[in-house]
């Protein structure tokens, strides 16, 4: 396949795919077109802001409101928790109790407490508790059993 | 329904929770019972007094469980997790005496005393370990998850 790069001044950003048959090189490409932006939209002071998925710490609801967190910042996000678990179920996110979704690559250290529960310490020092209902599910995860992965 | 099923199986994860401390400390009790028999050279053991121990056991672990203070999931051992152990060690031991396990014997109640304080510190450490073991496999799983997302 031949590949065409070009930069442009002004106009939109755009990827173009033109062939004539599927293979695997063109099907790689589309499933790469395809996926979703690994982008969240929130919300601080009136301003809107993209996060980066990779940025995410953990997403949190309070008062049926939402709120994501990054290493820096909290946002607030128009989404439900369960929309907000839809979209970012395709990485490295996990529902750790009923109000709480984090980002396991964010984690440094895990501790195990009584009653099988997990506490979770993540990069910038805070700590999640992982509670017993979805500890059993959390270590499946890590070792690569879930039937999500 | 979900509720429903949700309610039930920590139900059962806590009953099943309470037994297996029943029959630890069961076991615990009828180890120094025995001894003490056994010191004074008697073969056989009351099949009163080990209906007391069982009764015993299965109410004080049961107490425990529903009240949070028990000893089984302490994860430090501080003022409240130490008062826990004399006050539970010492339950039994008034038991004991007043069962008459010990024949009366309030030097023997008082050794039973500080022989179930000693169990439950014991299985505490014993515990711990298991959990701090545990943090070790947990900690390996995320490197390797961490890793093998990354690649």
């Amino acid at each position: 396949m031949k590949y065409t790069i070009e930069q442009i001044v002004k106009g939109e950003d755009e990827l173009i795919l033109r062939y004539q048959r599927l293979n695997s090189e063109v099907e790689a490409a589309l499933r790469f077109m395809n996926a979703p932006p690994k982008k969240l939209i929130g919300e601080k002071n009136d301003t809107q802001a993209v996060i980066d998925f990779a940025d995410v710490l953990y997403v949190e609801t309070v008062d049926r409101k939402t709120f994501i967190y990054t290493a820096d910042d909290v946002f607030r996000s128009e989404l439900t928790l369960t929309q907000l678990e839809e979209i970012l179920n395709t990485v490295n996110f996990f529902r750790c109790s009923k109000s709480m979704i984090i980002n396991i690559d964010k984690l440094t250290t895990l501790k195990s407490l009584a009653s099988n529960r997990i506490d979770a310490a993540l990069f910038n020092g805070e700590h999640i508790i992982i509670s017993r209902t979805y500890a059993s599910e959390f270590r499946k995860i890590l070792k690569g059993e879930s039937s999500d992965e | 329904m979900s509720k429903i099923r949700s309610f039930i199986e920590r139900f059962v994860t806590r009953k099943i929770g309470a037994e297996i401390k029943c029959c630890l400390t069961f076991f615990y009790i009828v180890c120094f019972y025995w001894v003490y028999r056994w010191a004074n050279g008697l073969t056989e053991a009351s099949i009163v007094h080990m209906f007391g121990m069982l009764w015993a056991a299965y109410i004080l672990e049961w107490v425990q469980v529903l009240i949070n203070c028990d000893f089984f999931e302490m994860d430090r051992l501080g003022k409240k997790e130490a008062a826990v152990i004399t006050l539970g060690s010492l339950i039994y031991a008034v038991a004991g005496h007043f069962l008459s396990w010990f024949d009366g014997n309030i030097a023997v109640a008082l050794g039973f005393w500080a022989y179930m304080a000693f169990a439950y510190i014991c299985t505490f450490a014993v515990c711990k370990t298991k959990r701090i073991i545990d943090a070790k496999q947990l900690n390996s799983d995320l490197k390797k998850f961490q890793e093998r997302k990354n690649k």
